[in-house]
């Protein structure tokens, strides 16, 4: 409990570091290429093209309303994916500001995962313009959002922290985790729907968050259902844990970092 | 002058552990092969029982050659490095350890960079908008504090970075290395900004210099470090005059 009440404390002391960081850090993405903004629109959408024309194309296959069906996916599975690899040099990155400064380490991965949910929530926008083009009701169930999107946050927040120590130690992590991503990404139910895999097999994807995620998303903006409470309740309990065992790590590697580094 | 006691430090230690990144194809190699390979963690002791006390207001030169743990002192008294053993009390709430890096963000404007900078130091937003033309006019960069800092010379980084730090005002302030910075005009410059910050009789300094002349002009005590210990802890003249018997020079 100790190490919970730290990093709200940190939170708080560091607020407006976080903040400001953040929206730098985004503006220097931003400046980085010509179109800006309009990357943010284009990247989610080249993609959902890339796998069209590979699952309704060349496999003949698809759901009712593809597009939006893939979207439901991508938009948080880049959430996830692209925090978890910003978050190993997050700590590592910034060996020259931590050699005259002293930052406490779990907001520098914290940093990274606020930056992700920025472009989160601008897909989301995109999301729903799209469910506007493909004429899919609006439903209440939009409210529910919120919830899904809070345990996921939980889950990146967590597993940031955790990839933020490993940064430091294991040279070759991120290339091994390219790999894994990439993986991971297939063995979700991102490009299919969890129908489509065997009953004996489904409670394989089940020991996936992002199969819960990826579902949840599309029950409240596709189906008009309610999210999987049931599951985001326990990756709600395992997210917690592993926030615990990231922030364990960091605080007692606090200040031993620098002389490794 | 006050008495009191600003910084203490007693029965320090601290080792530099240079871990050998694990290197995924000799791990499975040793893993298949069972061979015994090379002790992966490689120790040098940085500080050895390092003890003395520091008033509140004095001004204390650290000397000693490369790698004799000035660096690592001034790291550890600003809360960086966390000593392995041994106790390090401060009594004041703000220290800043003032040095000419990196740590800039090329992409950002200078007064991007000086937010950046302030905040992490520990002050608010309202409070860096109060300095800032201050800060801006020190580092004379004018107009092109607007634009990034990868547009700058390293001399107009220097200034910046030296005006950023300067402006922090600490109770007790860490200086390494940088008396005289940039081009003769501002070395002149930043070094009055530099006894201005010492003259304030409750401001605790600490300056890490190779600059002997610098150190007897501005300091009330010496610390004489030599491979991470401590060799003497006097007045200036008597410590100099040793100083440089010991190193010939």
């Amino acid at each position: 409990m100790l190490i919970f009440k730290k990093i709200v404390n940190d939170v708080k002391s560091y607020k407006e570091y976080i903040l400001y960081a953040t929206r730098c850090e985004l503006k220097i993405q931003l400046s980085s290429t010509y179109l800006g903004y309009i990357w943010w629109v284009l990247d989610p959408l080249l993609y959902m093209l890339v796998y069209m024309l590979l699952v309704m194309l060349i496999f003949k296959r698809g759901e009712e309303n593809f597009p939006v069906f893939i979207f439901c996916a991508l938009i948080p599975w880049k959430w996830t994916s692209k925090s978890i690899m910003d978050s190993i040099d997050s700590i590592k990155g910034k060996s020259n500001i931590l050699n005259q400064i002293y930052i406490s380490k779990p907001v520098l991965p914290l940093i990274k995962v606020l930056l992700n949910t920025a472009k989160f929530f601008f897909g989301i926008f995109v999301l729903l313009i799209l469910i506007m083009l493909f004429k899919i009701p609006y439903s209440l169930h939009y409210f529910e959002f919120i919830i899904i999107f809070a345990v996921q946050f939980l889950l990146i927040f967590g597993l940031s922290l955790v990839f933020s120590h490993l940064g430091i130690f294991f040279r070759d992590i991120k290339n091994i985790l390219i790999f894994v991503i990439r993986l991971w990404f297939y063995v979700s139910p991102g490009l299919y729907s969890l129908e489509r895999i065997p009953q004996e097999f489904r409670f394989l994807w089940w020991l996936n968050p992002m199969t819960t995620f990826f579902i949840s998303y599309r029950n409240i903006f596709l189906y008009n259902k309610s999210p999987l409470y049931m599951q985001l309740l326990i990756w709600t309990v395992i997210s917690i844990l592993i926030i615990y065992l990231g922030l364990r790590h960091l605080y007692r590697f606090d200040k031993k970092y620098m002389k490794m580094i | 002058m006050s008495n009191l006691t600003a910084v203490k430090v007693k029965n320090l230690n601290l080792k530099y552990r240079f871990i050998k990144a694990v290197n995924i194809k000799k791990e499975i190699s040793r893993l298949i092969f069972k061979k015994k390979g090379s002790n992966k963690i490689k120790e040098i002791w940085a500080l050895k029982n390092i003890n003395f006390e520091a008033k509140k207001g004095k001004t204390i030169g650290l000397i000693g050659p490369n790698g004799a743990g000035k660096t690592t002192l001034l790291k550890t008294i600003s809360k960086i490095f966390e000593p392995d053993s041994g106790t390090v009390d401060l009594f004041s709430n703000s220290v800043s350890l003032l040095t000419l890096g990196a740590g800039f963000y090329p992409e950002l404007t200078g007064t991007e960079n000086i937010y950046l900078n302030g905040l992490l130091l520990g002050f608010n937003k309202r409070e860096i908008d109060k300095k800032m033309g201050e800060i801006v006019s020190f580092s004379e960069l004018g107009e092109y504090i607007h634009f990034p800092i990868k547009t700058y010379s390293s001399g107009m980084r220097v200034r910046l970075a030296f005006s950023i730090s300067s402006h922090i005002e600490p109770d007790i302030l860490l200086i390494d290395e940088i008396l005289g910075v940039g081009d003769e005009t501002f070395r002149i410059k930043s070094q009055n900004k530099i006894k201005d910050l010492i003259a304030n009789k409750k401001r605790t300094v600490f300056i890490a210099s190779h600059n002997l002349t610098s150190i007897i002009n501005l300091c009330d005590l010496v610390l004489w470090l030599h491979k991470g210990e401590v060799v003497d802890f006097d007045e200036p003249d008597k410590i100099i005059e040793k100083y440089k018997i010991y190193y010939k020079r």
